[in-house]
């Protein structure tokens, strides 16, 4: 069986690079793209990188690093037509594109490759045409696996690639330590410190038991990644999964106890989530409520009701009474989130007591003119603008 | 950077072309197909100098293309609805 050939393409500096392509009196400084009130800085460029400035930094700190940062506000519209741009540039060369984030995707080109002269010169005419097509950088890595071509791509930023041939990855392993690779983040890392493993080949020769004891089933995939062994396919970019559970959060401008702002929030939620729930065709019978106070101490509990629902109300209801449970005031709230799990789709439950055609009307008002056009007079206020990028970005 | 929100009217004097379809299994986005080449807002003519960057989204059934184009000093938002055939005028961004 031949080795598989994967790339993985990597955007340079996404959103920074893209507000630098369209505002030319922003290349060459230092930008961080954010969003509006309390925020973090979701993308700098190269330039306020080098000053330090990181993803998700608060812009205070990242002001500290760089006094010279240019804050660029967010434009989610323009990057998801960016990505689906992309998309259709990757889509030329497999069908098998998995996308990992708006601006990562890894490629299977083992059976596409010798159409085009093989995975280096596909990694070439990608970054050739995303360059004429949107003036944009890319990082590519190829590799026999998908673990090991996002370290590639990792280790050539920005513009660059790089291959890690089967041969060459052991000694790549030897001394590498296990954080490099995807997957094993800060927590993880300090764990497998504790057990004395710090390189990839210690967790490649731990033995099995300790881990499986340490770590369950995951230990094997551990000892897999150590071994830099991912057998993981690429999913087919037509191909799509079902969701196990449909969630939104949202920080708050400023931390409150206002009990007024807290349900309005409560209920703008619960129509959001009830909106993607209906998009998608699920209904879900459980309901988990997250509550962050203002020192990052986050509870959260859930509830499971007998009947399915795709309903905003229905689930305010629940996910007020698990707000009431947890919510102890005067305490300062700084995040809601709510989310359903528990999911069906397509058998469609209908309540007796509540018709569903004025949601569907809603629904439909709304596929017309835009999202929350047409809304509960309880959230009048709210903005139709999205602020944030959905995980629905790519349908 | 600064912006300052308009969201006017404006005429727009645009170049079309007809390019090849690209061989993609997504719906093709003509961002080649149309290029402002000047506007006149509130009776003054812009002459577009560059075409920074074109994106598109939806708003409900209807498709928005926008457009980035400079005049040699600022950045104007140029943003076309493709239901009613409409310009307007979105953001001005400038520099400081």
């Amino acid at each position: 069986m031949k080795d598989r050939e994967i790339l993985h393409l990597d955007m340079d500096a996404f959103f920074a690079s893209v507000e630098q392509k369209t505002f030319p009196f922003l290349r060459g400084k230092p930008i961080g793209v954010c969003g509006e009130g309390r925020t973090v800085i979701a993308s700098a460029s190269y330039e306020a990188k080098a000053c330090g400035v990181k993803s998700g930094m608060n812009l205070y700190e990242a002001k500290r690093c760089c006094p010279n940062l240019v804050l660029v506000p967010l434009n989610p519209a323009k990057y998801i037509d960016t990505a689906k741009r992309i998309i259709s540039i990757l889509l030329q060369f497999t069908d098998l594109v998995e996308i990992f984030s708006i601006d990562e995707a890894f490629l299977d080109v083992t059976n596409t490759a010798h159409l085009f002269g093989g995975a280096e010169a596909i990694a070439y005419k990608l970054k050739d045409e995303i360059g004429k097509e949107l003036g944009l950088t890319c990082s590519i890595g190829i590799a026999p696996n998908k673990l090991l071509a996002k370290y590639a791509s990792d280790q050539c930023k920005p513009n660059g690639l790089l291959r890690i041939k089967k041969e060459a990855i052991q000694n790549l392993l030897n001394d590498l330590p296990v954080n490099k690779l995807c997957g094993i983040g800060e927590r993880l890392t300090l764990r497998l410190k504790q057990l004395g493993i710090l390189t990839c080949s210690d967790l490649a020769n731990c033995p099995i038991k300790i881990l499986l004891k340490n770590f369950g089933k995951n230990g094997i995939r551990l000892k897999n990644m150590g071994m830099g062994f991912d057998p993981s396919p690429v999913l087919s970019y037509w191909q799509k999964s079902d969701a196990k559970s449909i969630g939104h959060s949202c920080t708050l401008d400023s931390d409150t106890s206002d009990l007024m702002v807290l349900r309005h929030l409560l209920w703008r939620l619960s129509e959001q989530v009830a909106r993607r729930l209906r998009q998608g065709g699920y209904q879900g019978r459980t309901v988990t409520l997250v509550l962050r106070y203002s020192d990052f101490t986050t509870l959260s509990r859930q509830k499971s009701i007998k009947e399915f629902i795709d309903d905003g109300r229905r689930i305010y209801g629940v996910s007020f009474k698990l707000f009431n449970y947890l919510y102890q005031p005067p305490r300062k709230v700084r995040l809601l989130g709510i989310a359903v799990s528990n999911l069906i789709k397509g058998i469609q439950q209908l309540s007796l007591i509540e018709p569903k055609l004025p949601i569907k009307t809603l629904d439909n008002l709304n596929d017309r003119h835009g999202e929350f056009t047409v809304r509960r007079s309880i959230l009048s206020t709210m903005s139709s603008e999205p602020k944030v990028i959905a995980p629905s970005w790519r349908v | 950077m600064s912006f300052t929100q308009i969201d006017e009217p404006i005429k727009v004097y645009a170049f079309y072309e007809t390019t090849p379809p690209r061989p993609s299994r997504l719906k093709a986005l003509p961002h080649k197909k149309i290029m402002p080449l000047s506007f006149i807002w509130r009776e003054r003519e812009y002459k577009v100098e560059d075409l920074t960057y074109v994106w598109h989204n939806k708003k409900g059934e209807t498709d928005y293309y926008h457009f980035a184009v400079s005049d040699g000093t600022n950045i104007y938002e140029l943003v076309y609805n493709t239901k009613t055939f409409d310009w307007i005028l979105h953001r001005i961004y400038c520099e400081g």
